[in-house]
């Protein structure tokens, strides 16, 4: 035991360091979050809204096919995307975590995250050009005569998906590497001493041991998928909308503040009942 | 140098349900080297961080040099503390360290590295003031820690356990260094460990503290050899326990009956005739033969287990009428006992003492 | 032998899948830069030879210009404001205790559980409620709210007990409260608010929906490069892609030298 200090409870200092932090995130964080669902019940007027006070702009979400497809599709592109993200993501973890000597591993591991580090638009930018009618893959795809016509992979739900899996094998990378040099060497070790082949250390010892990570990547992915508007946009176009490109077009084209906040609050509660699935999964891991 | 008493005064400190310290009173004389000595969560560093300011305590107060610091913070206090991982500022050198405190009083940088400089000399590290924490030993850190609380002349210093994390020979060599600075220095010293050899080695004064109460208090001799509970008997070295019923008491000796046998006690204390009471005896007091000094015949007993311990033989023995009594003796350097020998038990009058049930 | 030979087939497998990936993550952004060297008016194959003439149109183009002005701007001071809130909200929770700390961390981060564009529009419907111009201050105030969680998440994981004691010590030997954070905790702490400063400015700078929501006249250049886009594909915008993912690399490489290179002996 060391010393500990509790000073009295009356203290108002603490408050000090704590309320600017605090009084910033109500006043731009929950104040506008809490603007946003009384909008929601308001109702647009040509250019003026209107406080109607009802559910409409929630009942048009269940009324109207293309917003509950928007959902729907902002669903599946990001169940495919988190999917495949982690089956590419951790071989490649394991790979820099086992195989690559210890003072490369770092290096390794920076440049498997550096394009990380490039705006969302300039990305999907560059994605756009390697996926163009006439852009690298298919010109080298035509070059060795693989195919004859050009695929159309631009503005494709393919392309959105290509877009979003890239920078998320980058994010889950870090996650899971990060997870995999934190379990002590000596757990293999041991597992091996006790006769446990690789196959059996990776599924007994390392898969389990690393599942926390794999699910912390895998809510981040989530989190950040199904709220993206600029990969889906520049990559995916107008065919197949996501819920954020709906949500933008509420804003942009009819400055439809009401429909936008029902729309962006109805993303928010999946993504919460997302969470606390995730959070009751995990805190079970643990138990 | 100034020094000043402490004065404890019903103190209680909670956290949660759980009772760190329960009504504790203790004075410290001004001057004084004392040692809080307990197991952890007696309340030994509990006590520390009252004294020090850190924690206001939910009942009693204390005042030092005769002025009440209950409420005082501890910048305000006319003490200091040597913290037990040191808490040296990582990104300051040796001198500035030490000479935080001074810099905090407005003193002068001339003036600050001239005193910071004298403190390094007094704990054996002088000249070293240019160097960064990171690049002394753990023995060296130790002393910087004490220069620093030092420097700003407290009248109290307090020391949270500050040889546990040295070698068992650095920390002997640290015992004789901090007992000469404090010779030196006159400071009172209040200094928390969970090593009783560490505190009979520096101590003019054992606390022995355990639950959040103090089971004793007095010099290291007196702890020792005349322990007044059976916690502190037991904490401070090795002690065995024989059940026992005073018979009867003349001029000041017990006549106790156990099941050993009936024995003389000197020193009876307030205990009656019919007390269930408890007899402590240390492994040195036991003797493996009659002599003129009057012995007493504890009966015989069956070695259980040796080892031997460079100055000595430590047996474990359990005695043959009495299966409930275990004891631990000396035996001699010389001499091969084995597990399975049968020894006489005898001691003298002078050196049990009567403890409770 | 057996077990060996293996051993060797896993790790060709692993050499062939690692560089798989790794051409994957480097295709676009070399695509992006070699085309942006493109002699020609379109930046797809082939290439047809080195010319630095789009990042001369680059630099000539006032707009652009003022647009990465902008962006340098808004990331420096959103991310000292971010940093500042952030560690001083971290040192109180950190060190006092306070009624519903639990409520006050989960409240503190919980803007990182919403999708940017959520946090952009709240803003911008609030904004235009009260008559707050769209703006390059309106942009910083949202960086602001997206940066804090993060620099608080970090700067608070950094914060142990024996920088506490430190602080015990110096507040022992008569520092008052200041100089307790300026001339220990701060000094101390200065690993993970370099970090948290760096990490805010790379993710303000690289920051688009929240600028395109929030700024008008005056924007960002994350914004002036979606304007770009309209265009069509175009040299000129590999090349300011380019300058962007080039600044984002030194910020990244600043910190993972500066930092994370010091952290690592101590």
């Amino acid at each position: 035991m060391a010393i500990v200090d509790r000073r009295g409870r009356g203290d108002m200092r603490p408050w000090a360091f704590v309320a600017p932090a605090l009084l910033w995130t109500i006043a731009f964080f929950c104040v506008p979050f809490a603007v946003m669902a009384v909008v929601s019940l308001w109702e647009r007027v040509g250019t003026e809204l209107v406080a109607s006070w009802s559910f409409a702009n929630y009942a048009k979400f269940f009324a109207r096919g293309h917003f509950l497809q928007a959902m729907l599709n902002s669903l599946e592109v990001t169940l495919i995307v988190t999917v495949l993200s982690i089956l590419l993501a951790y071989p490649l973890a394991w790979i820099l975590a086992e195989k690559v000597p210890p003072r490369w591993q770092r290096i390794g591991l920076v440049c498997a995250i550096l394009p990380f580090w490039t705006s969302y638009v300039v990305r999907s930018y560059a994605w756009v050009l390697v996926l163009a009618n006439n852009g690298v893959v298919n010109q080298a795809l035509q070059g060795v005569g693989l195919v004859d016509e050009p695929l159309s992979l631009a503005n494709s739900r393919t392309a959105t998906i290509i877009g979003f899996v890239h920078f998320f094998v980058m994010l889950l990378t870090l996650t899971i590497y990060a997870n995999l040099v934190q379990l002590p060497k000596n757990y293999r070790r041991a597992a091996a001493d006790l006769g446990a082949g690789s196959v059996a250390t990776f599924v007994h010892i390392i898969l389990p041991l690393t599942l926390p990570g794999i699910m912390v990547g895998a809510f981040l992915t989530f989190v950040l998928c199904i709220g993206d508007y600029i990969t889906p946009q520049i990559l995916g176009g107008n065919s197949e909308l996501v819920m954020p490109q709906l949500i933008m077009l509420q804003i942009g084209r009819r400055a439809d503040f009401p429909t936008a906040s029902a729309l962006a609050i109805l993303l928010m509660v999946v993504v919460t009942l997302v969470y606390v699935a995730c959070a009751r999964w995990l805190k079970l891991e643990r138990a | 140098m100034t020094s000043a008493g402490i004065d404890i005064r019903g103190v209680t400190q909670r956290f949660g349900s759980f009772v760190a310290l329960d009504d504790v009173s203790l004075q410290i004389g001004q001057g004084e080297f004392a040692v809080l000595l307990g197991p952890s969560g007696s309340g030994k560093t509990t006590l520390l961080s009252i004294v020090g300011g850190f924690l206001v305590p939910q009942a009693g107060n204390v005042s030092i040099g005769g002025e009440d610091m209950t409420l005082v913070p501890p910048a305000k206090r006319p003490t200091t503390t040597v913290f037990q991982d040191y808490a040296l500022f990582p990104h300051m050198t040796i001198l500035a360290n030490v000479g935080f405190g001074l810099r905090m009083r407005g003193v002068g940088r001339r003036e600050r590295d001239r005193k910071a400089e004298e403190m390094l000399s007094l704990v054996g590290l002088g000249g070293q003031g240019r160097k960064k924490p990171h690049e002394l030993s753990g023995g060296q850190r130790q002393r910087v820690a004490l220069a620093r609380s030092l420097a700003v002349d407290p009248a109290v210093l307090l020391l949270d356990e500050p040889l546990g994390a040295l070698d068992m020979k650095l920390r002997r060599q640290m015992q004789e260094e901090l007992k000469r600075i404090q010779r030196e220095v006159g400071t009172t010293f209040v200094h928390v460990t969970h090593d009783q050899e560490e505190a009979m080695a520096i101590a003019d004064r054992i606390v022995v503290m355990n639950g959040g109460r103090i089971e004793d208090d007095g010099p290291p001799e007196r702890v020792y050899l005349r322990p007044r509970s059976r916690f502190s008997a037991d904490f401070m070295g090795l002690s065995c326990f024989l059940a026992g019923t005073i018979a009867h008491i003349e001029a000041g000796r017990a006549r106790v009956l156990t099941a050993a046998g009936d024995i003389l006690v000197e020193e009876a204390g307030s205990w009656r005739p019919g007390d269930r009471v408890t007899l402590s005896i240390r492994p040195e007091h036991f003797h493996t033969e009659p002599g003129e000094d009057g012995r007493q015949s504890l009966g015989q007993a069956v070695v259980e287990s040796v080892s031997f311990l460079g100055t000595h033989h430590q047996a474990k023995v359990r005695h043959t009428e009495d299966d409930g009594f275990r004891a631990t003796v000396l035996l001699p350097q010389t001499g091969e006992p084995r597990p399975g020998d049968r020894i006489g038990l005898w001691v003298r009058p002078d050196t049990p003492v009567i403890l409770g049930r | 032998m057996r077990a060996g030979q293996g051993m060797r087939i896993g790790n060709i497998l692993a050499a062939f899948y690692a560089a798989a990936i790794y051409g994957f993550i480097f295709l676009p952004v070399v695509v992006l830069v070699l085309f942006s060297f493109q002699d020609g008016r379109f930046p797809i194959p082939p290439f047809q030879g080195f010319s630095l003439r789009w990042y001369e149109e680059l630099l000539a183009d006032r707009r652009l210009t003022a647009a990465l002005v902008n962006s340098v701007f808004v990331a420096l001071l959103s991310s000292a404001a971010a940093v500042t809130l952030g560690f001083l909200a971290a040192y109180g929770l950190a060190r006092f205790r306070l009624p519903g700390a639990g409520l006050q961390k989960a409240l503190l981060v919980a803007p990182l559980t919403v999708s940017y564009l959520i946090i952009g529009m709240g803003l911008l419907i609030t904004f235009n409620a009260i008559g707050f111009p769209r703006s390059l201050l309106a942009a910083g105030i949202g960086h602001v709210v997206i940066n804090m969680p993060l620099c608080f998440a970090i700067v608070f994981s950094q914060m142990g007990e024996h920088q506490a004691n430190a602080e015990r010590a110096a507040r022992d030997l008569g520092a008052r409260e200041w100089q307790v954070l300026a001339l220990v905790t701060v000094p101390m702490m200065w690993p993970s608010l370099f970090a948290s400063f760096f990490l805010s400015m790379t993710f303000s700078w690289d920051e688009f929906i929240i600028s395109f929501l929030l700024t008008r006249f005056d924007v960002t250049l994350p914004v002036e490069i979606w304007n770009m886009l309209r265009s069509g594909l175009n040299p000129k915008t590999n090349a300011a892609g380019s300058l962007v993912f080039g600044i984002s690399v030194v910020l990244v490489l600043m910190l993972e030298l500066t930092v994370l290179r010091r952290r690592r002996p101590a």
